[in-house]
């Protein structure tokens, strides 16, 4: 059973949650001064890396609480989770 | 022929209709805890998957700004009048989701045994203990679960009662004699 910790909940069966991409996503204030490619990085292009990635993730069987998470895609392990507007735990390897 | 509820190896029940209020406010505002424990007679949950019975209400712990609240069905309205009283002027709200929810009592020994079969959540009394509550799901129902002294208690979305207690049934025909 693959399960996530949540920062709230602690250890959950994965089914309880749902996945939200890419997390830390910044968007510009004023996107009418991006440039069209700008504009199309920012709402289609994410990063697809083998190995860490910081993620969004909704637990939405239980608290129904947004939280971060970095995880490895590679091993599917879980290496940190934190509250939003806590920095982007380091991981240490 | 069963006759104490010990010999019962599970049993599954409604539980009478009750009042359910769901509240949010920030717990780390010490007037708003002031305020919603004058109400409760009860200082609100804030450690994760607790519940905290008071005189007029029980309180569980649904997320870091919420709570439900669980009281009898004719104090609902006083209890949601006095809650909206009290947190008048601060960033809270009262909401009555009592008909909502319908509720089922799962009693007997083997009723955290029961549960497992549906729920991945460690129902053992050393992970489980009375007073704890949790939200997660119930073969695939949302479900709100509470441990008392006497038995398990799970709310649904009243349009899941009719499923879950099918379900609930179907599981618990194996200990039937």
């Amino acid at each position: 059973m693959l399960t996530i910790p949540c920062p709230w909940c602690g250890e959950r069966d994965v089914h309880e949650f749902r996945s939200g991409g890419e997390a830390h996503l910044k968007r510009e204030s004023r996107t009418d001064n991006l440039s069209d490619a700008e504009w199309a990085d920012f709402l289609f292009l994410r990063a697809n890396p083998k190995g860490e990635h910081a993620e969004r993730w909704y637990h939405v069987h239980g608290c129904r609480r947004w939280f971060n998470a970095v995880r490895n895609t590679h091993t599917d392990t879980i290496l940190a989770v934190y509250k939003p507007g806590e920095a982007k735990s380091e991981v240490s390897q | 022929m069963a006759d104490t509820m010990q010999d019962i190896p599970v049993a599954i029940a409604a539980l009478p209709e009750n009042g359910k209020l769901i509240l949010r406010a920030d717990a780390q505002n010490a007037d708003i805890r002031a305020a919603i424990a004058g109400v409760l007679t009860a200082p609100l949950p804030v450690e994760p998957l607790t519940s905290m019975a008071g005189d007029k209400a029980t309180a569980l712990w649904l997320g870091p700004d919420e709570w439900l609240l669980l009281c009898a069905e004719a104090d609902r309205a006083g209890l949601q009048q006095a809650l909206e009283a009290n947190l008048a002027d601060l960033h809270a709200s009262v909401v009555d989701v009592s008909d909502a929810y319908s509720g089922f009592a799962v009693t007997g020994p083997k009723a955290a045994e029961l549960l497992s079969k549906g729920c991945a959540i460690d129902l053992h009394p050393v992970a489980f203990a009375e007073g704890k509550v949790v939200r997660s799901l119930l073969a695939k129902a949302d479900i709100t679960l509470l441990r008392t002294a006497a038995d398990f208690q799970l709310y649904v979305l009243r349009s899941f009662a009719a499923y879950t207690r099918l379900w609930l049934d179907d599981a618990a025909r194996e200990y039937r004699g």
